[in-house]
């Protein structure tokens, strides 16, 4: 299936989740780790919002929310 | 995908949002498609197309979106996206319930904004349905 699902997308490689939050927080917990500091634009999903509030400062990781009408945010 | 988009709905959203902007009890229309939207311009240079969600408020809030949501027929109350089935919800008591009242504020999800995720009904027979639930 991830073949196939790169292919239709032509992308070079795809990952399949269960949810929309499983893909999120996996790519999330993917790249960052203790000590990072997240810049996160605003217009979030809701369960996203709380895994970066919530979740993240529990690991060590600390965020600002920046706004994408805003450059200098 | 493959230099065209894909989306199932898209066409549908427009045509729903444009009904929505010109309608008398509707105070506020959220659609990057609608040129009325501040994010129009960047969402053209950058997206093949606009998307099929939605969202709006009504003039009369809250009550006036409850009634609105409860004489509709044809979409699904759910808080989900991406359906064959058109879907409406409230953001302030699903999705986004897990924020503050300010921090929804500050994101302009007001307790009287209904979010529409736009499925495969014909465009006509949804504005129609919503035409109806308004005036209902």
């Amino acid at each position: 299936m991830h073949r196939k699902l790169a292919a239709i997308a032509n992308a070079e490689a795809a990952l399949v989740t269960a949810s929309g939050m499983g893909a999120i927080s996996t790519t999330l917990l993917t790249v960052l780790a203790t000590g990072d500091h997240l810049l996160i634009q605003e217009a979030l999903y809701g369960g996203t919002n709380d895994f970066v509030t919530h979740e993240l400062p529990a690991f060590g990781i600390s965020y600002d929310f920046i706004s994408l009408d805003d450059a200098a945010s | 995908m493959n230099g065209h988009s894909d989306i199932v709905g898209e066409e549908t959203a427009l045509e729903l949002a444009r009904f929505l902007e010109r309608h008398p009890a509707v105070a506020r229309v959220n659609y990057a498609g609608l040129p009325s939207h501040t994010g129009h311009a960047r969402a053209a240079r950058l997206f093949e197309g606009f998307g099929a969600v939605l969202s709006f408020e009504l003039k009369k809030g809250v009550t006036a979106a409850e009634r609105f949501m409860a004489n509709v027929r044809l979409p699904v109350i759910a808080p989900s996206v991406g359906g064959v089935e058109t879907l409406l919800t409230r953001p302030a008591t699903t999705s986004h319930a897990g924020m503050t009242p300010e921090q929804r504020q500050r994101r302009k999800i007001s307790d009287a904004l209904i979010r529409v995720s736009v499925g495969i009904e014909g465009a006509r027979d949804l504005i129609e349905d919503f035409a109806q639930a308004l005036v209902a």
